[in-house]
């Protein structure tokens, strides 16, 4: 049975390599469909012993029960001797890249588009009692067809046991909400969402919001954004394990930062990056508000920017690069580009 | 099934529970360690594979997938101990890396064999949440007197003995132990009588006084399989 399955996915090309995993691009013979399979290391002795891996078991567990187009999708999962392959939608790049290619230009309809697409692709996760807690520009994934999908479910989890607890060391520090870096260890749709607030910034400056380099200057460099909080603005902060109180930074209008960005992104943006939890808004309110509906609509796939595709680099060797460049996050060779929005 | 495979599914159910009470496993991963081991020889011959080296895998898989992770040393302990409660305690040496490494390998070997499909829908909340709803019913002096919650719980716990588990709704399992449990103590929902949709309607749309029954002589029949295994 599993020959069979190992035979069905001719490789194609080397995509990247993780801690984890290796992904290949593949065509799948039965259907000539291009995929990526990501094959789960086993390889050091210590894990090898301690059978499947965690965090493949945690994507295969999760993915089989989701079905979206903004979610990607889990094909088929086949094992052969002592490894594990997971065979996901081939995607072409993903927003880090697109955010770090100079030669893209992101128009205010391609912003977005990409938010949309986020949001929908986590309303439903939402729905579904999943939380992803890795949200950041390189797990969304983006297609030829310029659809965007949320990938890597490595650490997401079901949600809403009350009174379970749950690690706050979640999220790549830059997406980490003040929660969590207040190291909450009761959280939920929230921490989603501010990443998806972070992202969306980025999307307009092309440079990290809140680019931190240990936990505590990720949240002052927060605070000088949105000002150091009082108990006013987030009643239970001072509950949370890991409270500690910072100096007075005021408050800076997003507009200042933000000078090309249209009002009603703007109020989606302050309603995502909300201090206190509570009050930040779901994945369902941010789709309701006016953003979403008012002019320009957002673009639709093939007006969507392709990375590399205005180089003179022939576009293969372009793509692999990229693919590599996939499991780099942190190289930051790319400079800050104000565009029009 | 015949009856002899019966007979030692229960029994290695039963060894599984105990490791797993020695392990501090919880209700559900507990549960969807039955539930694996069951599905596994839905699809194959009990001659072919040692159930007990099945149910320990189970027992360690059910751990992780409810994200309820036991340590896989202290699963190969437990289990060896609750097996052979006559041998010494395992040492560290060959005995104990072989067995590690075989309940490492079985475990892809049983995703392989369900083909990863491992999500499993418990009637445990279903049944959290009917209890709650009726103590609201009850006299609250009648509900303290009557164990309903811990008779129903036993009951569906013991469920897993069997392979109802694999063949019933989580919500009808849920409202039959329930009624089941009301049986057992002589209870009754009050205004039962005069109601005109019956409590588990109220529950569970589509459920009736069949599928209830059906349940009910499922678990009877299991309990009949205990007296068995116990005497032979």
């Amino acid at each position: 049975m599993s020959e069979e399955r190992v035979n069905r996915y001719e490789k194609i090309d080397f995509l990247g390599e993780g801690q984890f995993a290796t992904v290949y691009k593949a065509r799948d013979t039965k259907t000539d469909r291009i995929v990526a399979v990501k094959k789960i290391k086993i390889g050091t002795r210590a894990e090898a012993a301690d059978g499947i891996n965690r965090t493949a078991l945690r994507e295969i567990k999760l993915l089989q029960e989701l079905e979206h187009a903004n979610i990607i999708g889990l094909l088929d999962v086949f094992g052969q001797k002592s490894n594990i392959s997971l065979v996901f939608d081939f995607m072409e790049t993903d927003l880090e890249i697109i955010i770090k290619d100079t030669n893209i230009v992101l128009t205010p309809p391609h912003i977005k588009s990409y938010v949309l697409q986020t949001l929908l692709g986590l309303e439903y996760l939402h729905a579904h009692w999943i939380l992803h807690r890795d949200m950041k520009p390189n797990n969304l994934l983006v297609n030829e067809q310029g659809v965007l999908k949320i990938g890597d479910f490595g650490l997401a989890k079901f949600f809403g046991s009350p009174s379970r607890p749950y690690s706050h060391q979640v999220v790549t520090r830059w997406y980490r909400c003040p929660e969590l870096l207040y190291g909450a260890r009761y959280y939920g749709t929230g921490v989603d969402i501010w990443a998806v607030g972070c992202i969306l910034a980025e999307l307009l400056i092309r440079v990290p919001l809140f680019p931190g380099d240990s936990d505590l200057d990720q949240l002052s460099r927060i605070f000088q954004v949105t000002g150091t909080p009082t108990t006013e603005d987030w009643p239970e902060m001072k509950a949370l394990p890991d409270y500690i109180q910072f100096k007075e930074y005021p408050r800076q209008p997003l507009k200042d930062i933000f000078i090309a960005a249209s009002e009603d992104l703007l109020e989606v943006l302050e309603s995502m990056l909300c201090l206190d939890p509570l009050r930040r808004c779901t994945a369902k309110e941010g789709l309701q508000m006016n953003y979403f509906s008012n002019k320009p609509p957002p673009s639709c796939g093939s007006q969507l920017p392709q990375p590399g595709s205005n180089k003179i680099i022939p576009k293969e060797q372009e793509r692999q690069k990229a693919g590599i460049k996939r499991k780099q996050p942190g190289d930051q060779g790319v400079l800050a580009k104000r565009l029009l929005f | 099934m015949t009856d002899t495979e019966t007979k030692v599914h229960f029994r290695v159910v039963r060894f599984m529970q105990e490791a797993g009470l020695k392990l501090h496993m919880k209700s559900v991963p507990l549960a969807t360690a039955a539930v694996i081991y069951h599905k596994f020889f839905r699809g194959n011959a009990l001659t072919d594979y040692d159930p007990y080296l099945i149910g320990t895998t189970a027992l360690y898989l059910g751990s992780k997938i409810e994200e309820e992770a036991v340590k896989l040393r202290d699963v190969v302990n437990i289990c060896h101990r609750t097996l052979h409660k006559s041998k010494p305690p395992l040492e560290i040496g060959e005995t104990f890396w072989n067995l590690r490494e075989t309940v490492a390998s079985c475990e892809l070997f049983i995703l392989r064999a369900l083909r990863f499909k491992v999500v499993v829908v418990h009637p445990h909340k279903f049944l959290l949440h009917y209890l709650k709803f009726l103590q609201d019913w009850f006299d609250p002096v009648e509900w303290e007197r009557l164990p309903i919650a811990k008779t129903s719980w036993s009951l569906l716990r013991d469920s897993y003995h069997g392979i109802i588990c694999l063949n019933t709704k989580p919500q009808h399992m849920a409202v039959a132990v329930i009624y089941f449990a009301l049986l057992c103590h002589g209870a009754e929902v009050p205004c039962h009588k005069e109601a005109d949709t019956k409590w588990w309607k109220v529950f569970c749309d589509d459920i009736n006084i069949n599928i209830i029954e059906t349940i009910i002589s499922e678990l009877m029949n299991m309990y009949d399989t205990e007296i068995y295994v116990q005497t032979s």
